[in-house]
């Protein structure tokens, strides 16, 4: 079996070379909405045969939307795509992958609890119903020899280091006759030197006439790694095909963030208070996602902070360390003088509020709007007396509050899941929000609202500030931060990248900070 | 006291093991299968039962294979309930497991009180004879412990390597244990969860049923109703014990088996030790087994939690 | 006439109620006695007959229904307990063991106080029934608290262990002199409950069922409650908000171990008198069933413990009355769960839904 694979790829490598086709994929004018949104415009793509090119832009630009219709999971709207010469159309990633399409993501599909061997089975199109132990362990060490690398066939998935399952992963797709790969975001875990590792694979994957399309917002390791690279933004392409080596680097970081002048929005003076967050030297360790690195800033009474960053750097560890929820591995959080690393009680005792990025985890769906809306103070004397709750008095509240943020319906009993999602938004708010929090975390706080919604919701973040509260809004929506934010942090690989006052914020200082550009700019992220 | 020098007491406790795990073994690996696939079965009991009652039934001293056939289709069409109820349907396993078991023993105990009385199945069917193996069945003290068995206990000891090697090396055994380890990935691999996760449970079924029947036919040769005492629950047990791998589910049964035997024969000798105590010792094994190997638990991350298949 | 918004939260709080728990339930029941009425068919027996005695042996005298009222109170009661951890999210398989320790606990303690007045004897021995019963439930509690050890698994084993334990007891220590089958002592006349219906099985150990109903329901009401019903909904949010995570689990199972444990006395103190190897039945399985099928609420589990306990005194009437088995009755209330744990399956919900919806239309949200 394992023979037979190779003699056909030897075979069709032949082919290849006898009909050089220049382009192993191409795209045509490729549109996508979601809805509202258009999520790709009229994009032209074009990946030549034997190149590895970086897909490159910030939140929202589009990349992996158009990853998933080039591996077939997703249906374009209008396109016309060319797969090694021939027109393409798949109707799912199963047609993508029999012709040869590979879609590598960041939550990668092995399953953890079985072998490298066993997965390089599971699921494989035409493999036979028995398992030929030997024959895969036989087939990974082929490939392992072929691509130097070192991937042991007989350990458990969850057993490896992220690295090493990764290559298990991109090992199995090139095994399963990959003719082309697209890796989503494939360094964001990676440290240093698993990142060079990663880009000799790479480099020995483009060799063996693998092209790659790799899809990134760090730029630094694509003057090693790529040779040429496009740019979207929201949905557009900005740059197209340029030749890796050639471009400035800044400039591209500049165009990926796009236009971010301030000449617009007024921000009226305000006075600041107290320092009411103070963050000190915080390292995080997540299970499955980024985590933090020595991340130090203050937040002052009346200040609102903007955390921005490509989605995955860090986000989810700072808000959870925020509001209490994540233990630290070093550093601590302290709001008005009170530590809460760690110790949720202690940080809904000093009022830190926390709108969760995920709907589903910040409400409790099963239950009624009442139950939610009152569920920080149901144990406050307004609402409970000698241990029981008064209903009544939860209700009238509930259906108070649901008035004033605008919850609809207003109906205390109604299940908060049979909400839509923008009322479910404020639903959340509304719990939230009611009592002139000392620290506001708002985790993608508009996410799911129209626009005239988003603009109350940032209204009433705004009060926070304006009642004296410390504000840290994270959000990859740069509009928001814009309107929002007084002063600006950039997340990346779990670091301050670079950290400035709105007015300094320019699309080359905040594309190249996101970009993982300004590293060097570390040293001064210890700022304020 | 003496007696427990004495050799024959040992071997005979062997054999006994043996054989009063047959039933076990069957029971356990099928769970094995359903449990690896993420489907807690606690209806086993319900197979069982099932197993024994139909068993009997089809059972006529020349017809024994045939009643054990029998027994395992009951099994089998008592764990469609399961299937239809809980992976299709997806209603909470415990409960719907439960189900099935007081409707496994009522509709057993049923039929055997309706049709006892009509002079129907109240047949005793006689226990099967020993194998007598040429070279084997004579070894002085091994051959009595390990080579005079009955045919369903020989089928039972070669079910185990069968069901290892379906377990590891076909691509079915991968699925059923992809889907108990991560049903959303497997899906994402193009896996059918539903499809997979019915047949383990169907498995369990037919497994479950072939050891109510072996336990009927190979052990006690008349139904009564409740006969199964509570053997489907240990076959449970012993999946713990066995940290969910098959050989070791064949040892765990044997364990249990064991101790059983141990107890039996001990109390026709000496009562000094409380017969209870020595019947505590395997849930004691599993107890700590389930305990301490918390982090190399091999317990299928989704056991238990229904998989709801979304287009 | 205009509705007072109180007057229209009250009404959507019934007609919410209504429609979570009325329609998918009662096709559950019609289904079962179909299916029942068919087997007996099946086997030339008469439907109408066998369910009137079912129906004479359950509610027809002051004897009948003394017997449901003594078999729905254990049921009633296992299924608070197990109530209070299905919301917090734990399935507890240990109530049956629980019952059997508390019901040795009960008889010790009340053999402790053998020489008191009623007025203490009585009180320790329940005392003594529910601090057995939690103790049975404390390791599971802790090994799940703690180590994250699956919960259904380790009260199985308990619930093994809890049997052991008895058979040795009602064998050796605990056995009468004279007595051949195994069994206990006889417990204590001073701490004994009577009879609240002379010539019945009516005792007042069955009184405990409404105080344990109200004592649920406040539960539900109190804050402590609710939190460890948003902790079973949403375990992140809650301990978000501050809910102490190990707190929940360890008190949940320890509430259903003593309310299991409670069974285990009034079992041995008003109903039997002795220890017995079959104290626990089924007891804490029918127990968990029952908390399942009533939603675990009180009103629904307290309603679910007496259809059962009818079921099972109808059934075992039937069979002295006109000789047909009363294994139909475990049929039908096998047949009754399973019908009832589909019934928040998407599937059948929205069929359901349908159907209500043309019955009776309600305000639909957005």
């Amino acid at each position: 079996m394992v023979n037979r694979l190779t003699e056909e790829q030897g075979l069709l490598a032949d082919s290849t070379q006898s009909v050089p086709e220049e382009f192993a994929f191409s795209a045509d004018c490729v549109s996508r909405r979601f809805g509202d949104i258009q999520a790709l415009n009229k994009v032209d793509f074009a990946l030549r045969s034997g190149e590895i090119h970086a897909l490159v832009g910030e939140n929202g630009a589009g990349k992996s939307t158009l990853a998933k219709i080039i591996s077939g999971g997703l249906r374009a709207d209008t396109a016309s795509m060319r797969l090694f010469g021939q027109p393409y159309l798949p109707k799912s990633r199963r047609d993508g992958a029999s012709s040869g399409v590979a879609y590598v993501r960041q939550q990668l599909s092995l399953v953890r609890g079985l072998t490298v061997a066993e997965n390089l089975q599971l699921g494989r199109p035409g493999a036979a119903p028995i398992f030929d132990l030997k024959a895969a362990v036989a087939e990974i060490d082929h490939w392992c020899s072929e691509l130097s690398l070192e991937v042991p066939p007989e350990s458990l998935v969850d057993d490896l280091p992220l690295a090493l399952r990764q290559q298990a992963e991109i090992l199995t797709a090139v095994a399963w006759g990959a003719r082309l790969l697209i890796l989503d975001e494939p360094s964001s875990n990676l440290g240093p030197r698993e990142t060079a590792a990663l880009i000799g694979f790479c480099h020995r994957l483009r060799e063996g006439g693998t092209p790659i399309i790799y899809i990134s917002h760090r730029l630094p390791e694509l003057t090693e790694l790529a040779d040429r690279l496009t740019v979207l933004r929201q949905g557009e392409v900005v740059v197209s095909g340029a030749d890796v080596r050639r471009a400035d680097l800044h400039e591209v970081a500049a165009l990926m963030v796009g236009d971010v002048s301030l000449l617009e929005v007024e921000r009226p003076s305000r006075e600041y208070g107290e320092t009411r967050l103070a963050v000190e030297s915080l390292t995080v360790q997540m299970d499955r996602s980024v985590g933090l690195e020595d991340i130090s800033f203050q937040v002052r009474g009346g200040e609102v902070v903007g955390v921005v960053g490509v989605a995955g750097n860090g986000q989810q560890a700072l808000a959870e360390t925020l509001t209490g929820q994540s233990r630290s591995t070093a550093g601590r959080v302290v709001v008005d003088g009170v530590e809460v690393t760690g110790n949720p009680r202690a940080a809904i005792n000093a009022k830190v509020s926390h709108l969760y990025e995920d709907r589903a985890i910040g409400l409790a769906t099963q239950m009624s709007v009442a139950d939610n809306v009152v569920a920080r103070r149901v144990r406050d004397n307004e609402f409970s007396r000698f241990g029981i709750r008064l209903l009544s008095r939860i209700r009238s509240h509930a259906a108070l509050l649901a008035d004033r943020f605008q919850v609809r319906p207003p109906d205390p009993m109604a299940k908060a899941g049979s909400l839509s999602g923008g009322n479910q938004q404020r639903l959340m708010a509304a719990r939230e929000l009611e009592n002139n929090p000392s620290l506001l975390v708002a985790h993608g706080p508009t996410k799911g609202l129209d626009p005239e919604a988003s603009k109350v919701m940032r209204d009433r973040i705004f009060a926070v500030a304006e009642t004296g509260g410390a504000v840290v809004v994270i959000s990859a929506d740069l509009e928001e931060i814009r309107e929002l934010a007084d002063r600006v942090i950039v997340l990346s690989s779990g670091r301050i990248a670079d950290s400035f006052d709105i007015v300094e914020m320019s699309s080359a200082r905040l594309g190249a900070a996101m970009a993982g550009l300004s590293d060097n700019d570390y040293e001064r992220s210890n700022i304020q | 006291m003496s007696r427990l020098a004495e050799a024959t007491f040992w071997s005979a406790t062997i054999a006994g093991g043996l054989r009063l795990a047959t039933p076990l073994i069957f029971a356990s690996i099928g769970e094995a299968f359903a449990q690896r696939s993420g489907v807690l079965n606690i209806g086993l009991e319900g197979y069982m039962i099932v197993g024994a009652l139909a068993s009997v039934y089809v059972a006529d001293p020349t017809l024994t294979p045939l009643g054990f056939v029998a027994g395992g289709l009951a099994g089998l069409l008592l764990s469609t309930l399961m299937v239809l109820f809980s992976v299709r349907l997806y209603a909470n396993q415990v409960v719907v497991g439960f189900g099935l078991t007081i409707l496994g023993v009522g509709i057993t105990s049923f039929i055997f009180s309706l049709t006892t009385s009509v002079g129907g199945i109240d047949r005793q069917v006689p226990l099967p004879k020993r194998i007598h193996l040429p070279v084997l069945s004579d070894i002085p003290w091994l051959g009595r412990a390990v080579f005079l068995h009955s045919w369903y206990t020989w089928l039972a000891l070669a079910l185990v390597p069968i069901a290892w090697w379906v377990a590891s090396r076909t691509i079915f055994g991968l699925q059923v244990r992809a889907v108990g380890e991560d049903p959303d990935a497997a899906s994402a691999r193009g896996i059918d969860v539903i499809k997979v996760r019915s047949n383990a449970t169907l498995i369990s079924g037919l497994l479950g049923g072939l050891g109510g029947a072996a336990f009927m036919l190979g052990a006690v040769g008349r139904f009564q109703p409740m006969i199964t005492a509570n053997r489907g629950f240990i076959a449970l047990i012993v999946l713990i014990m066995a940290n969910w791998k098959i050989w070791g589910a064949a040892l765990g049964a044997f364990v249990f088996g064991f101790f059983e035997a141990f107890s039996i024969n001990l109390n026709n000798v000496f009562v000094d030790v409380p017969t209870e105590l020595l019947e505590a010792i395997p849930f004691a094994v599993a107890l700590a087994i389930l305990t301490l190997g918390v982090r190399r638990s091999r317990m299928p991350p989704s056991l238990g939690t229904n998989y709801e298949a979304t287009r | 006439m205009m509705l007072l918004p109180e007057q229209v939260m009250r009404l959507d709080v019934w007609k919410h109620r209504f429609r979570n728990v009325m329609q998918p339930s009662s096709l559950a029941l019609g289904v079962a006695f179909v299916i029942g009425g068919v087997l007996l068919l099946g086997f030339g027996e008469d439907p109408i007959a066998a369910y009137s005695a079912m129906l004479r042996g359950a509610f027809g005298s002051r004897f009948a229904i003394g017997e449901t009222l003594a078999r729905a109170a254990p049921l009633a009661l296992v299924g608070f307990g197990a109530a209070v951890a299905l919301r917090a999210g734990l399935v507890t398989l240990g109530a049956q063991g629980q019952v059997m320790t508390g019901a040795i606990g009960a008889l010790l303690t009340a053999l402790m106080f053998e020489d008191a007045p009623s007025a203490i004897a009585l009180p320790a021995a329940a005392i003594g029934g529910a601090v057995f019963g939690m103790a049975w439930a404390l390791l599971p509690a802790v090994l799940r608290a703690y180590w994250r050890v699956n919960e259904i698994l380790s009260t199985l084993l308990f619930t093994e262990f809890a049997f052991l334990l008895l058979k040795y007891l009602l064998n050796d220590p605990l056995k009468p002199p004279r007595a051949i089958t195994p069994q206990s002592v006889e417990f204590p006349e001073n701490a004994s409950l009577g009879l609240v219906l002379g010539g019945t099985r009516f005792h007042y150990g069955i009184l405990i069922v409404p105080v344990a109903c109200l004592g649920f329901a406040w539960w539900i009401r109190s804050t402590r409650g609710f939190e460890y019903d948003l902790y079973g909904e949403n375990s992140v949010l809650a301990k978000g908000l501050g809910v102490s995570e190990r707190r929940v689990i360890v008190s949940s199972l320890l509430i259903s171990g003593a309310t299991a444990g409670l069974v285990g006395w009034i079992q041995v103190a008003g109903l039997l008198n002795r220890v017995y190897v079959q104290i626990a039945a089924e007891i804490g399985f029918f127990g968990l069933v029952v908390a399942f099928l009533g939603g675990a609420r009180p009103l629904g589990v307290l309603a679910a413990a007496v259809l059962f306990g009818a079921l099972q005194s109808g059934g075992l009437s039937m069979q002295s009355a006109e000789g047909i088995p009363a294994s139909l009755s475990d049929i039908i209330q096998a047949v009754i769960l399973l019908g009832f744990s589909v019934r928040y399956a998407p599937q059948i919900a929205s069929l359901f839904d349908c159907i209500a919806d043309r019955m009776m239309p309600s305000r639909r949200t957005n």
